[in-house]
């Protein structure tokens, strides 16, 4: 093979296996169409240049603020969004650019969790028939045995048989995540990316499906892309975190290393800008991340980050830091160690 | 904006082209022609030939209608068949009270909708709403022909108010208090189609406003509830509400017809009928291309008001 | 004591449905004081909103306060006429409501919706309010102010609207500040920011903050007392650090033990998170007893049969248990319920 894949993930245990999906320098632009002949004029760059790998078993966690392309590169690896530059494997198949007739039985291997159940689910259909179409879509098992398959589905994600015979206004905000996630493990996946899967349910709620899709995953070796802006939820369920910035991944490392030790100002800035879990740390002296991102159609020259870094020095100004290698790998000229 | 606006009329050219065919074919196919319409039967077929030789109407389909359009683009539209008068000027002619017509109607409809879909949006529920529900169904369901005769029997036939039909009374002066009272009833007909269809409308696109949180925002800092209601949310409301006035002028364009009918009412409606039935094609042709750019005028105007209306919405 | 500034009593509100009449809140009580800030903190359906909403009687159509007291240093909110209701909007009492996208008139320039604020309060000629404007937005840390002030909302993004609001809402500077989740739709680098600006404000102007969360991180930043709340009735309610420390409703420490946070080191597979089991109860389906009972870990046969009333331990700690209640006491009031 002729790309370049970096040595960064090859020091972690879990990834002495070959990686399942890997991005090589993948950008994904959205043009802006501007004049009389509405002519791309320019494009807004949501994933700039990221080069990654996911391997078997892992959960990778994908952090950072609205509009730093961490949903954006969600879709990409699932080829729902074209890619503009730089190629994506599945194991040891390119798919890039593929067909869709070729990218089809491709599909039931990766699958998509929506922050939204309600928007992914047809109002009109029963459960039951959510859950069984995308089987006969892709004949994966034999009509006769659908119904029996549904009901193990059912069990998996804890909701009643009953259930297959209502439709998902009827159920609560958790309850209808669960269903989105029986729906996506219908076509039995191996990689399934979940964008913001819990930020829109109560408290309460949130810990029952984060514990749910740790539970999948152990018992169906899942390998999962967690997108998340709740920390707290990406620690718990992470094994390696990835922080994004303007469409770049700035950090990558596991996760005790990140969030205990970070080597990016802008991680640093991330975590302490989190609320603290106890009144009395109240008064730790803390740095405020202050302004907000750029627009990512118009990138700062540099480093992305130098103009809201309480450490940027001349050379961040001019100079685009790229990703070190390592285990904790970090994009900054002057990491914090 | 202004690169919006010539992408625009732009394309509005070969979309015009592209309806001046379409018209033209089911024009022609259309069975008649207007020699038959226009003679004694019993005229000898030669000269009916003549006739037809001298309109142009044996040349092929594609040298008529190429005749046509070049005229077009020489500024020419053409001689009426029926009254060889210039179908330019004949236009020229109508178009006026037409314009008379239709925008009293729009205004008056206007006027009467707006208020009343307001408040029975505010009054939601209410026997107040219901009964503004029932009105719009009575005006949406009522047929114009029936209504204007109904009015024309009550107003005229009974208390003798207003004349019948026509712009100006005959044998007097005219003037403009004889043509408000001319006017009055074909309006009115137009205008009761408009509030029956755009109460519902209006209320919806109110109750919708009333129930966002810029609302309560408004409150909490103290503004008192009639501008709450005037300013904060008829601005909004207004939105979709002039998406769908624009979208009436065409409308209106077509009710006329049958309105000017009924009223002897001297617009293009009327003109339409009776280049209908004298095949005049010249003159048919026109009026197409004429509706065909009020559509788009219309349409394009409705945009416009929009973005000035609305500060999210930005042509490009 | 002092009298507080505002004091809540017995308050229960009512929501008109297709269904019927719902009790969204169920008297509650609670008080505010000066210069201090209190956290309602709950889940959906818990009433925090509505409560904070009856206050400045902002309900909408079908809200109905079905009984209780509002006094606003001393004064009956809910016996007051409409008219002077709407002077104390915004002069007395302010609010910054939950979304900042949606809380701002999309088709008014920032500066026409705060000049109204400005000047509904306040005497000032117009070059006056304007400069006063523009002091505001700079207060509350606007970049650029005079020129945000010819801006529609759509042009600032989520926090800058959030400021906006703010400035609203401190344009007559208040004494109470009534914050519904106002850095719920915010990434958390903004939420900081807007935390940090309520405190500087607060610090400033000694405003009392009554804040609505679902955070418990955001109430362990800002609060000096918590009131939990937990479908319509408060279960708890004590000062911050008592909160934190120990506890005592069973529904609290579930919050606790379910949010993860990013101070918690965690090894793959191990260290579960514990989950509160069970839904979120409808208004329409409480159940019977405690309302928490069927997701309670602690659920005794009284807890199904009678609902436990919201009672004093030591510190002014309130709890609605009947775990806390000595034994003889449950035993008086049931009337001999085994348990």
């Amino acid at each position: 093979m002729t790309h370049t894949t970096s040595n960064i993930n090859q020091l972690h245990p879990v990834h002495a296996s070959k990686p399942i999906m890997r991005l090589d320098h993948v950008s994904t632009y959205y043009p802006i169409r501007r004049g009389i002949l509405n002519r791309t004029k320019d494009y807004i760059r949501a994933v700039d240049s990221v080069t990654l790998n996911i391997y078997p078993g892992e959960t990778l966690g994908l952090v950072g603020e609205s509009g730093c392309g961490k949903s954006t590169i969600g879709r990409t690896m699932l080829r729902l969004e074209e890619t503009h530059e730089g190629r994506i494997w599945f194991e040891d198949e390119e798919i890039t650019r593929l067909s869709d007739r070729r990218m089809k039985p491709l599909r039931t291997q990766m699958q998509f969790i929506f922050q939204d159940p309600q928007a992914s689910l047809n109002p009109r259909q029963r459960v039951g028939d959510l859950l069984a179409e995308p089987m006969h879509a892709h004949r994966l098992i034999e009509k006769g045995a659908i119904a029996e398959e549904v009901d193990r589905l059912l069990e998996l994600v804890g909701l009643p048989r009953s259930s297959k015979e209502r439709f998902p206004h009827e159920f609560s905000g958790g309850q209808r995540q669960r269903i989105g996630i029986a729906r996506a493990l219908s076509v039995k996946p191996r990689l399934i990316v979940c964008d913001e899967p819990v930020s829109a349910l109560d408290v309460s709620i949130q810990a029952q499906i984060l514990n749910l899709l740790q539970d999948l995953q152990k018992e169906l070796g899942l390998t999962y892309v967690f997108i998340a802006h709740g920390l707290g939820a990406v620690r718990y369920i992470s094994s390696r975190i990835a922080v994004m910035y303007l469409g770049r991944i700035v950090e990558l490392a596991d996760k005790n290393s990140l969030f205990d030790a970070p080597r990016h100002p802008y991680t640093q800035l991330l975590l302490q800008a989190n609320p603290v879990h106890h009144p009395q740390l109240r008064s730790r002296p803390k740095t405020i991340l202050e302004g907000e991102a750029p627009n990512p159609a118009n990138p700062p020259q540099g480093c992305r980050f130098h103009p809201r870094c309480p450490y940027a020095q001349a050379r961040c100004r001019k100079e685009e830091p790229q990703l070190d290698g390592g285990a904790h790998a970090a994009a900054c000229h002057y990491p914090l160690w | 904006m202004l690169p919006y606006l010539i992408r625009r009329l732009v394309i509005s050219v070969p979309v015009l082209l592209g309806i001046s065919i379409i018209s033209f074919v089911i024009m022609k196919l259309a069975p008649g022609n207007p020699v038959d319409m226009l003679i004694d039967p019993n005229t000898p077929p030669e000269l009916l030939q003549a006739k037809k030789e001298m309109l142009g109407l044996n040349s092929p389909f594609a040298v008529q209608y190429w005749r046509w359009l070049s005229g077009l683009l020489h500024g020419q539209l053409g001689y009426s068949f029926s009254s060889y008068a210039p179908v330019a000027h004949i236009i020229g002619e109508r178009i006026g009270p037409t314009i008379l017509l239709a925008f009293t109607a729009l205004l008056t409809g206007l006027l009467i909708s707006i208020p009343l879909g307001i408040a029975s949006a505010i009054r939601h529920n209410t026997a107040f709403d219901h009964t503004m529900t029932g009105f719009a169904f009575v005006g949406l369901s009522i047929p114009p022909f029936f209504l204007g005769l109904g009015l024309i029997y009550l107003f005229t036939l009974k208390v003798h108010w207003l004349p019948t039909g026509g712009m100006s009374t005959l044998g007097e002066a005219g003037g403009f208090g004889d043509t408000i009272r001319h006017l009055i009833l074909p309006a009115a007909v137009l205008a009761v189609g408009i509030v029956g269809k755009k109460i519902r409308y209006i209320r919806a696109s109110m109750l919708d406003v009333l129930g966002q949180e810029y609302l309560r925002t408004a409150r909490a800092k103290g503004v008192r509830e009639s501008f709450v209601i005037y300013k904060h949310a008829f601005r909004n409301a207004l939105l979709p509400i002039l998406t769908v006035f624009g979208t009436e002028i065409p409308v209106l364009l077509g009710g006329s017809i049958l309105v000017e009918q009924i009223f002897q009412w001297p617009g293009i409606g009327q003109l339409t009928m009776q280049s209908i039935l004298s095949r005049d094609y010249p003159t048919l042709m026109a009026l197409n291309l004429v509706a065909a750019i009020v559509v788009m005028i219309s349409n394009l105007l409705t945009d416009i008001l929009y973005s000035i209306a609305d500060p999210r919405i930005q042509y490009r | 004591m002092t009298e507080p500034l505002l004091k809540i009593e017995r308050l229960s509100v009512g929501f008109r449905t297709d269904g019927g009449e719902l009790k969204a809140v169920d008297d509650l009580s609670l008080t505010v004081y000066e210069g201090e800030t209190v956290c309602i903190v709950g889940e959906s359906g818990s009433g925090k909103s509505v409560t904070s909403q009856s206050i400045l009687k902002l309900l909408g159509r079908n809200g109905i306060i079905q009984q209780g007291e509002i006094r606003y240093k001393g004064h009956n909110l809910l016996g007051t006429s409409e008219q002077e209701l709407r002077r104390m909007r915004g002069k007395d009492i302010s609010m910054i409501a939950q979304e900042p996208m949606t809380a701002l008139n999309p088709v008014f320039t920032i500066g026409n919706q705060l000049l109204e604020a400005i000047k509904l309060h306040s005497k000032r000629r117009r070059r006056e309010a304007r400069e006063y404007a523009v002091e505001l937005l700079r207060r509350v840390g606007i970049p650029r102010p005079e020129s945000i002030m010819n801006d529609y909302p759509h042009a600032l993004s989520g926090g800058m609207r959030q400021r906006v609001v703010i400035a609203m809402a401190i344009a007559s500077k208040p004494p109470l500040l009534i914050a519904d989740e106002p850095t719920t739709a915010l990434d958390v680098t903004v939420q900081a920011q807007i935390l940090q600006l309520l405190k500087k404000l607060q610090k400033d102007s000694g405003t009392s903050i009554l804040l609505i969360t679902h955070d418990l991180g955001v109430v362990a930043e800002m609060a000096d007392r918590v009131v939990v709340m937990y479908a319509g009735q408060i279960v708890e309610q004590a000062d911050v650090d008592a909160l934190f420390n120990r506890p005592l409703h069973p529904y609290t420490q579930g919050l606790m033990k379910a949010m993860p946070t990013i101070h918690t080191q965690t090894d793959e597979g191990e260290d579960r998170l514990i989950s509160i089991p069970g839904n979120v109860p409808m208004l329409n389906h409480l159940p019977q007893g405690c309302r928490f009972h069927p997701r309670c870990p602690y659920s005794q046969p009284i807890c199904r049969q009678a609902e436990p009333p919201l009672a004093a331990g030591n510190d002014k700690h309130l709890v609605r248990c009947w775990l806390t209640i000595p034994t003889e006491t449950i035993q008086q009031a049931a009337g001999g319920i085994a348990i």
